[in-house]
C-alpha cells in the first residue's frame, strides 16, 4: 500500500520544486527582521536570555487558541528543492540534547572570540587577528544556532505574527544552506540531495567545529600565559594529559569527571614541579599556579558569599556549603557555565564567582571524600604534613620539595580511593563533618585575610583570596622565590592553618598554592618590591582570572556534543573456526545502515519464510548484525594456528549512542540501468520502540535504560534519490520530562502547546497529529506518512539530563 | 574426478608457486599439533597425523625410540586418518584438499584423491563394510569403498564415488561399522544424518537434522546399530540423541569450554571426551554424575584414541596442539561419583601418562633480514635460530635468546627488495617463490650473504631467484640438456651454492609434490625458461636521482641534471663520477696544462682519489661508499620522489 502510495501524489503533499518560490513582500521583511534580532542576540548573550524566559512566562499567562492560525511550531522555508535540509534541520532541532549542546558550542566560540580580540589587543599586533568566522566550520555553528533562535522567537511571538498563512512561521535557512554549500559544493544547485548525506556531512562539520575550536582555544592560550610565562610546557602536558583522561573516563558518569581531572592536575601540576629544577619552575607553574589558587581560593570564596560569620558558627556555616556543594553538585552545569562564559569586563567577577561555584563544587567533593576515605592514612599524611611544615618553615626548599613529594602522593592515593567509592553521596554526607574540619584551614586562610584587605567592590574576594596565599607565600618560598615583601602577619595565619588542618589534601594545595603563587606575581609585577597598588593587583587578577578561566573550560569544556549524542562504539569480532579463539575490534560508528531487503541466508531460510512480507525494522537490524562467515577464498589468516581457517565475523553494538540513528539503505545502485540509483519502496513497519541491541546483555533486556524510542523520521516521496520530497515527523518532548532538565529550555513554545504530540514539518508546513493518529499512520491503519520512512532516529529511554552532554 | 586445486578456484589466471620446505633430512617429531591418531592394536603401532604435514608411524612397545617411519605426501595439515583394512590400508585427509591412500605397512603412498574443493576435515570408517566418509569445508561428504581404492593402480584410477552436499562447511563425521548411518556435524549447528544403503545406488538420504546445539559441531559418535548419536560442539556441551526419538536425550556439560573430541566404548555406556579446556573426562551416559577426569593436558585436546586391554579399553593416547602424544591409563577410573560440579577443585585421576611419544618443536615467528637472504625464527621452545634461503640451511641454533634483541642485533644498513614469501603453517620454514616477485632481488656481490663464490662471480650481479631456482632443480635433467646441445656454452655458469637434497620442492597448483623424475610437466614456464634455456631478462631497476653540490662547499653550482642508474650502483661509482665529470672539469679549467702520462695513472687509482677528495651525502648524511642507491632511498633518503644527492669536496 505505501509503495503504492509513495509514488502516487497524495492528495497534500507538494511535489518536488525546482524553482524558487515566489516570495511575498511581508514575508521577507519578516524574515528580515528576524534574522538582524538574532545577529544581534547572538552578541548580547545572556541578557537575552533572561528576557526571553520572561516572554515565555508572559505567554503561558495569555495561552490562546487560535485555530485559524497555522501552528506555533516554526517551519523552515523551501529554497528551492531544499526540503532535504529543511527536514534534517526540523529533526535536529528535536533531537533531544542537541540545541543544549549548539548552544554550549556557540557561547564557547562567543567566548574565544573574545579572548582572541583581547590578546589581539594586547599584543597591538591586528594582523594575526582573523575572525573566527574564517572557520567556515565554526561559522556553520553560529548560522545554525542564529536559525533555530530564529525559529524560537517566531514561536514565541507566534500570536502576533502567525496567520493563516503558512508563510508567517516560516524561517530562511538561506545562510545556512549557504555556508553548508561552502563547505561542501556537492549541495549547490537545485537538484534534490540525500538528506541522510546532509545529516553526516552537518554532523560531521560540528565535531570539526568543535575541534577546531578546542585547537584555536589551545593557542590563543598558548598565547597568553606567553606574555608573562616565557614557556608552557607544563600546561601542554596537562592538557593532553586531561585530554587523555577524559577520553579514558568516558564511560564514567560525568559529574566526577571534573574532580577526577582537578585532582589529577593538582597532583600532575604538582610532579612538575617537583621535577624539575627550582628556578625555572616557578615561571613555568605560573599558568597552572593560579589555577591551583583559584581552585583553592573558591572553597572559601563561595563560603564567604554565603556567609560572613564570626568563627564561632563557624562549623554549622560549613557543613551548610557543604551542603551547598551537593546541591550544586545535582544541578545542571550549562548555568555555572553560561556565568562563566562572560569573562566580560563588567560582569568579570560575576563569571568569576559562577565559575568559582562550580570550581567550588568540583574541589568540594574531592575533598570530602577525600578526607572521608583517607581517614586511616590521615595520620600517616598528617605525619608528613608535619614533616613539610617543618622543613617549610626551615630554610631548605628542595628537602620541603621532597617531603612534599611524599604527601602528594598520599594525596593521589587518596584520590584513588575516592575514586573507588565513586565520590557516592552517601559518602559525601558522611564525610561532611570531617571536610567541614578540613575547610577550617582554608576557610582560616581567607577570613584570615578578609580583615586585611580593604574590601574592593565585587572583585574583593577574588583579590583577598588571591592575596592570602600570596601573602603565606612568604612562608614556604624561603629560598627560591624573589618575593621579599611578604607581610609577617600571613606567616603566622598559615602555621595556624597547618596545624589546624586535617585533610592532608588541604595543606598539600595550601602549600602548592603558596609556593607558585609567588612567581605569579614576580611574573606580573616583577619591579614592585610589594604589590600594595590595588588597581594593579587587580588588572593582574582579572587577566589572571581569566586565563584561569580559560585553562578551566578548555579542559572542562571541551564540548564533544556530537560524540556525546550520536556516537556509539560496535565491535567486530573475529572467531577461528579452529582453534577458537577470538580477535576483537572496536569501532565507532555514528548510524547504522540497515538493508531494507535481506539477501536470503542458509541460516535464516528455514522458518521465517511466512513472515517475510512483512519485514519488521527488528529483523532488518538482526540481518545487519549477522554473522558473517569468511571460507572458500576469502579465508582468515588466524596467528594462533598460522594458517589460513574459515573464521565466523561478527557485529555486535557495545556502547550504544544516546541518539540511535538508523538509515534505511533504500537506494540501491545494482538494480537498474548504469549510473541509475533506484529506490526501494518496500514497506518497513516501524516500532516506536526498540528493543535492546547490546550483546553482553541477556536476549530480553530487562533495563528500561537500554531501550530505544522513536522520536523523529525523515521519510523521502518519490522515485530516486535525486527527485522526490523529504519530510520529517518529529515527537514533541512531553512538558514533565524535559521540565525537569534545565531551567530554560528552547523548544519551550511547541512543548507548551503540543506535548507528546508529532509535528509532521513540511517545509514551510507544520502539521500536528496527536499520538494515536501518527501511530494509525505509522501502521498504515488511517492513512499513512507521506513518503516512505527513510531515515529514523531513536532516543535513549532515560532523560537527557543521565546523557553526557 | 577434478584435479583443481583451491589456489585455482575463482582465479582467471593460473597461479603457480613453487616452494621448498627447509627441513632435515629425517624429521623424526612431531614438529607442530597432533590433529589425529589411530592405533594399530594388531602391530602395535601408532599412526600420528600431524599439522607438520607428515604421518608419522610409532612403535608403542619401546618407549625409549618409538619412531618408525614418515608418511611425507601432504604439503598441508593433515586433519585425520583412518586405518582400514585391519592396519592394511590408510586413508588420510589434508588441508592440501588431498585424501591420499597409503600402504599402512611399507608408510608408502598408494593413490591421491582429488575430489574434495576445499580442506578434507573429517573422515569416517565402517568397519565391517570397509566403507569410509571423508567431508570437509567444502560442503560435501564423499563415500569410498575402501577395496576399491586399495585396487588403485597408476592406469586404473577410477573409482565411484556417492557424495552428498551439506548447507555448511563439515567440520566431524561419524559412521557406524556396519555403515547404515552416517552422522555429520558442521557449522550449521545441527547434526545431520543420513542412512546409508550399501545397496542403494541413490546414495545418502538425508533423514533428520538433530537441532541444539548452539555452536559449531566438533566431534561425533555413533553407536552399532545406529540408533543413537553423540555429538561434541563448540558450545561446550556434549549431547546424546536419540535417532529413533529425533531429538536430544541428554545435554552433559563437563567441559568449561569447546568440546573438540569424543570417544564412546563400544557399548555405549561411557563418553570420553575432550577439548579446548585441555581436560578428558569419562562420563557415564546413564548417569552423568559418574563422571570423571582423567587427566589435564597442556594444550587444548585435538584427538581421543581409546587402546583395547583384555577386557575393555585400559588406556588412550590424547593428541593436542602440541607436538607431543600422551597415553593415559584409563584403568581404576570406574564409576567415581564426583558431586562436586564446581570444575576447578577436582582433581585428575592420573598426573602423569603412561608413555609419551616425544614432539619436537615448531617455529611460531620469523623475521625475514634486510638482505633478504637470512631468517630469523622463534620456535615453541623460545628457541631462536638463524636460516639461509638460499642454501636452504639452518645456520645456527642461537639457543633461548631474545628474538627482538636478534632482529636488532643483525640489521644491516642494506635494501633488497623482496624476492619470496615465508610460511609457517606447517611449523617448519616454507619458502614460497612465485613468478611475480622472485627475479626482483638483485645483488652485487653475494659475499655477505654466507656464500663463497668462485673467484670470477666475485664482483657479478647476482639474481637471487635464479640462483636460487637453479640449485633447487639442479638434478632435473633438462637443467643441463641445454648445455649439452650448445657446444658455445657448454661451461655454462657454475651452480654458485646447492641446497640439501632432501628438500622437498612443491609445485602449487597442481598440488603435487613433485618428483624429480616428472618435473618437465610441472615446473612452470617462468622457472623453466630460466632453468632449461638461461634466458634471465636483465631488466635492471632504474633509480632516477639528482647530484647537487653541497650548499657550503664553496664550488659554483653545476645544473640540477636529473640521472638515471641502476639502483644496485654503489655511492663508491658516484663519487667515481663525480670526481671524473663534475669535479675534473673544474680542476681542469684551473690549472690549463694537463700531462696525458699523469691522466693514465690518475684513471687507474681513480677511485681511491675520488674517494679521498668527494664525499657524497644524502639528507645531510655522509654516506658509505659501499652502500647502493636503492639502500639509500631506502634507509635514508626515505621518501618517495626522485633521491637527491650531495656532494662535498674534502679538504685535506
Amino acid at each position: 500500500m505505501v509503495i503504492a502510495d509513495a509514488e502516487s501524489p497524495g492528495p497534500l503533499k507538494k511535489r518536488p520544486r525546482l524553482s524558487l518560490k515566489v516570495q511575498k513582500n511581508n514575508e521577507s521583511k519578516d524574515v528580515k527582521v528576524g534574522k538582524e534580532e538574532t545577529d544581534q542576540g547572538g552578541e548580547k548573550g545572556k541578557e537575552v536570555f533572561e528576557e526571553e524566559n520572561d516572554v515565555i512566562e508572559r505567554d503561558l499567562n495569555k495561552e490562546e487558541n487560535s485555530k485559524s492560525v497555522v501552528p506555533a511550531a516554526a517551519s523552515l522555508e523551501n529554497l528551492g528543492n531544499t526540503c532535504f535540509l529543511n527536514s534534517v534541520l526540523q529533526v535536529l532541532r528535536y533531537t533531544p540534547g542537541f540545541l543544549p549542546g549548539l548552544e554550549l558550542l556557540y557561547q564557547e566560540i562567543i567566548q574565544v572570540e573574545k579572548l582572541r580580540k583581547q590578546d589581539v589587543l594586547n599584543k597591538e599586533d591586528a594582523g594575526v587577528f582573523e575572525p573566527l568566522e574564517s572557520n567556515k566550520s565554526i561559522h556553520l555553528v553560529k548560522d545554525l544556532y542564529r536559525l533555530y533562535k530564529n525559529m524560537e522567537q517566531r514561536e514565541e511571538n507566534h500570536e502576533e505574527k502567525a496567520t493563516s498563512d503558512v508563510m508567517s512561521m516560516a524561517v530562511k535557512p538561506q545562510k545556512l544552506l549557504n555556508i553548508i554549500r561552502e563547505l561542501n559544493p556537492m549541495f549547490e544547485g537545485y537538484l534534490q540531495h540525500d538528506a541522510q548525506e546532509l545529516l553526516r556531512c552537518v554532523l560531521s562539520y560540528l565535531q570539526d567545529s568543535e575541534k577546531d575550536l578546542f585547537n584555536i582555544k589551545k593557542n590563543v592560550l598558548e598565547k597568553l600565559p606567553n606574555k608573562e610565562v616565557p614557556k608552557n610546557v607544563i600546561m601542554d602536558r596537562f592538557l593532553s594529559k586531561c585530554a587523555r583522561l577524559k577520553s579514558e573516563n568516558q564511560p564514567q558518569n560525568v559529574f566526577h569527571q571534573p574532580d577526577i581531572l582537578d585532582q589529577i592536575e593538582q597532583s600532575e601540576a604538582a610532579k612538575t614541579s617537583i621535577t624539575q629544577t627550582t628556578t625555572p619552575v616557578e615561571a613555568d607553574t605560573a599558568c597552572l599556579a593560579q589555577e591551583e589558587v583559584f581552585k583553592m581560593e573558591n572553597v572559601p570564596n563561595s563560603k564567604l558569599r554565603t556567609t560572613r560569620t564570626p568563627r564561632g558558627k563557624k562549623q554549622s556555616e560549613e557543613q551548610k556549603s557543604n551542603q551547598k556543594t551537593k546541591q550544586a553538585l545535582k544541578q545542571n552545569t550549562p548555568r555555572s557555565r553560561k556565568g562563566c562564559d562572560e569573562p566580560d569586563g563588567t560582569t568579570e567577577s560575576k563569571g568569576v564567582e559562577c565559575n568559582g561555584r562550580r570550581k567550588n563544587t568540583e574541589t568540594g567533593t574531592s575533598e570530602v571524600s577525600d578526607s572521608g576515605t583517607g581517614e586511616e592514612k590521615m595520620e600517616t599524611d598528617c605525619g608528613d604534613n608535619k614533616t613539610v611544615n617543618g622543613k617549610v618553615n626551615g630554610e631548605s626548599g628542595k628537602k620541603d620539595k621532597n617531603g612534599k613529594q611524599q604527601t602528594i602522593l598520599g594525596m593521589f592515593q587518596n584520590q584513588k580511593a575516592g575514586k573507588r567509592l565513586g565520590m557516592s553521596r552517601t559518602i559525601l554526607r558522611n564525610s561532611t563533618a570531617k571536610s567541614g574540619a578540613a575547610c577550617q584551614t582554608s576557610d582560616g586562610l581567607v577570613n584570615g585575610h578578609c580583615r586585611d584587605e580593604p574590601g574592593l567592590g565585587k572583585t574583593e574576594d577574588v583579590v583577598k583570596c588571591k592575596s592570602a596565599p600570596a601573602l603565606a607565600n612568604g612562608v614556604v618560598s624561603g629560598s627560591p622565590s624573589k618575593n621579599q615583601s611578604s607581610p609577617r602577619k600571613p606567616v603566622v595565619k598559615l602555621e595556624k592553618c597547618d596545624r589546624v588542618c586535617n585533610s592532608p589534601l588541604k595543606s598539600v594545595s595550601a602549600q602548592l598554592a603558596t609556593q607558585k603563587l609567588s612567581p605569579c606575581k614576580s611574573g606580573s609585577s616583577p619591579s614592585k618590591g610589594s604589590p600594595r597598588d590595588a588597581k594593579q593587583r587587580l588588572d593582574f587578577v582579572v587577566t589572571s582570572e581569566n586565563k584561569v578561566l580559560n585553562s578551566i573550560n578548555l579542559k572542562a569544556i571541551k564540548t564533544n556534543f556530537i560524540e556525546d549524542l550520536f556516537l556509539g562504539k560496535m565491535m567486530l569480532r573475529t572467531k577461528c573456526c579452529e582453534c577458537e579463539n577470538c580477535r576483537e575490534r572496536i569501532e565507532d560508528f555514528h548510524d547504522i545502515s540497515v538493508p531494507v531487503r535481506v539477501e536470503k541466508t542458509e541460516e535464516s531460510d528455514d522458518e521465517e519464510k511466512e513472515e517475510d512480507s512483512d519485514s519488521c525494522l527488528r529483523k532488518l537490524m538482526f540481518a545487519f548484525t549477522e554473522v558473517e562467515r569468511l571460507r572458500d577464498d576469502n579465508k582468515y589468516f588466524c596467528d594462533t594456528c598460522l594458517s589460513h581457517v574459515e573464521a565466523e565475523r561478527s557485529l555486535h553494538y557495545q556502547g550504544l549512542p544516546n541518539i540511535l540513528t538508523l538509515h534505511l539503505k533504500r537506494f540501491s545502485t545494482s538494480s537498474g540501468m548504469f549510473g541509475y540509483v533506484s529506490k526501494i519502496n518496500d514497506h518497513v513497519s516501524i516500532p516506536l520502540s526498540l528493543p535492546c541491541l547490546r550483546y553482553k546483555c541477556p536476549s530480553p533486556c530487562s533495563r528500561p535504560d537500554h531501550r530505544y524510542l522513536l522520536y523523529a523520521i525523515i521519510t523521502h516521496a518519490g522515485v530516486t534519490l535525486t527527485s522526490g520530497h523529504y519530510l520529517s515527523y518529529v515527537h514533541v518532548p512531553s512538558n514533565q520530562v524535559q521540565g525537569r532538565e534545565s531551567p530554560r529550555h528552547f523548544l519551550s513554545t511547541p512543548t507548551r502547546r503540543y506535548p507528546g504530540q508529532w509535528l509532521e514539518c513540511d517545509d514551510e508546513t507544520v502539521r500536528v497529529h496527536d499520538e494515536e493518529s501518527f501511530l494509525g499512520m505509522l501502521q498504515g491503519e488511517e492513512g499513512s506518512l507521506m513518503g516512505t520512512p527513510y531515515v529514523l532516529f531513536y532516543h535513549r529511554n532515560t532523560p537527557v539530563s543521565t546523557w553526557s552532554v | 574426478m577434478s584435479s583443481l586445486g583451491r589456489g585455482s578456484v575463482g582465479q582467471g589466471k593460473k597461479k603457480v608457486q613453487i616452494s621448498f620446505i627447509i627441513r632435515d633430512e629425517v624429521e623424526k617429531y612431531n614438529r607442530s599439533g597432533v590433529n589425529a591418531i589411530q592405533h594399530d592394536p594388531d602391530l602395535k603401532r601408532l599412526y600420528s597425523a600431524g599439522r607438520d604435514s607428515i604421518i608419522r608411524i610409532w612403535d608403542t612397545r619401546t618407549k625409549k625410540d618409538p619412531y618408525l617411519k614418515s608418511m611425507e605426501h601432504h604439503i598441508d595439515w593433515v586433519n585425520d586418518i583412518v586405518l582400514c583394512c585391519r592396519g592394511r590400508i590408510m586413508l588420510s585427509a589434508s588441508s592440501d584438499s588431498t585424501i591420499k591412500v597409503w600402504n599402512a605397512h611399507e608408510g608408502t603412498c598408494m593413490a591421491t584423491l582429488r575430489p574434495h574443493r576445499d580442506y578434507v576435515k573429517c573422515l569416517a570408517y565402517a568397519k565391517d563394510v570397509e566403507v569410509v566418509a571423508s567431508a570437509g569445508l567444502d560442503k560435501t561428504i564423499y563415500l569410498w569403498d575402501v577395496e576399491e581404492l586399495a585396487a588403485l593402480t597408476s592406469t586404473n584410477n577410477n573409482v565411484k564415488e556417492s557424495k552428498v552436499h551439506e548447507k555448511s562447511s563439515i567440520y566431524s563425521l561419524a559412521i557406524n561399522p556396519p555403515g547404515t548411518i552416517l552422522a555429520c556435524g558442521s557449522t550449521e549447528k545441527a547434526v545431520g544424518v543420513y542412512s546409508v544403503g550399501v545397496m542403494d545406488t541413490r546414495g545418502p538420504q538425508d533423514i533428520m537434522r538433530l537441532k541444539g546445539h548452539t555452536d559449531n559441531v566438533r566431534a561425533l559418535v555413533l553407536n552399532r546399530d545406529g540408533t543413537q548419536c553423540l555429538s561434541g560442539s563448540s558450545d561446550g556441551t556434549i549431547r546424546l540423541w536419540s535417532l529413533g526419538q529425533q531429538r536430544c536425550v541428554a545435554t552433559y556439560r563437563v567441559h568449561d569450554d569447546s568440546v573438540w573430541a569424543l570417544q564412546a566404548n563400544e557399548s555405549f555406556t561411557t563418553v570420553y571426551s575432550g577439548g579446548r579446556d585441555r581436560r578428558v573426562w569419562a562420563t557415564d551416559l546413564l548417569n552423568p554424575d559418574y563422571r570423571t577426569l582423567i587427566c589435564e593436558e597442556k594444550s587444548p585436546i585435538l584427538k581421543l584414541e581409546l587402546v583395547k586391554g583384555d577386557t575393555d579399553y585400559d588406556s588412550m593416547w590424547v593428541a593436542t596442539t602440541d607436538s607431543t602424544i600422551k597415553n593415559w591409563s584409563l584403568k581404576n577410573i570406574q564409576k567415581r561419583l564426583s558431586g562436586e560440579y564446581d570444575n576447578e577443585n577436582i582433581k585428575p585421576v592420573y598426573t602423569q601418562p603412561n608413555s609419551t611419544i616425544k614432539g619436537g618443536s615448531s617455529i611460531r615467528q620469523y623475521h625475514v633480514l634486510n638482505d633478504k637472504c637470512h631468517i630469523l625464527t622463534k620456535d615453541t621452545e623460545n628457541n631462536v635460530a638463524l636460516w639461509n634461503v638460499l642454501s636452504a640451511r639452518l645456520i645456527e641454533n642461537l639457543g633461548k635468546v631474545s628474538f627482538e634483541e636478534e632482529i636488532k642485533k643483525r640489521f644491516k644498513m642494506v635494501h633488497v627488495p623482496h624476492w619470496f614469501t615465508v610460511d609457517l603453517k606447517i611449523g617448519l620454514l616454507t619458502i614460497h617463490l612465485d613468478e611475480s616477485d622472485v627475479f626482483s632481488a638483485w645483488v652485487s656481490s653475494i659475499r655477505d650473504l654466507g656464500i663463497n663464490p668462485p673467484s670470477e662471480w666475485e664482483d657479478c650481479k647476482i639474481n637471487l631467484g635464479q640462483q636460487l631456482l637453479r640449485a633447487l632443480f639442479e638434478h632435473w635433467p633438462k637443467s643441463h640438456m641445454y648445455e649439452n646441445q650448445d657446444g658455445m656454452r657448454e661451461m655454462a655458469d657454475p651452480l654458485l651454492f646447492s641446497v640439501p637434497e632432501h628438500t622437498p620442492i612443491l609445485i602449487k597448483d597442481a598440488d603435487k609434490e613433485t618428483q624429480q623424475k616428472c618435473l618437465n610437466e610441472e615446473v612452470p614456464s617462468w622457472a623453466a625458461e630460466v632453468l632449461a634455456h638461461k634466458n634471465m631478462s636483465q631488466t635492471v631497476t632504474k633509480i632516477a636521482f639528482f647530484l647537487l653540490q653541497y650548499p657550503n662547499s664553496g664550488i659554483k653550482t653545476a645544473p640540477k641534471d636529473r640521472l638515471s642508474a641502476s639502483d644496485m650502483i654503489q655511492v663508491r661509482k658516484v663519487i667515481e663520477h663525480v670526481y671524473e665529470k663534475v669535479l675534473r672539469q673544474g680542476v681542469e679549467n684551473g690549472h690549463q696544462s694537463g700531462e696525458s702520462g699523469d691522466h693514465e695513472k690518475e684513471a687507474q687509482d681513480i677511485s681511491k682519489l675520488a674517494a679521498e677528495k668527494v664525499e657524497l651525502l644524502c639528507n645531510d648524511q655522509v654516506l658509505d661508499a659501499n652502500m647502493d642507491l636503492r639502500t639509500v632511498k631506502h634507509f635514508i633518503w626515505k621518501q618517495s620522489g626522485d633521491l637527491t644527492l650531495h656532494y662535498r669536496l674534502l679538504n685535506r
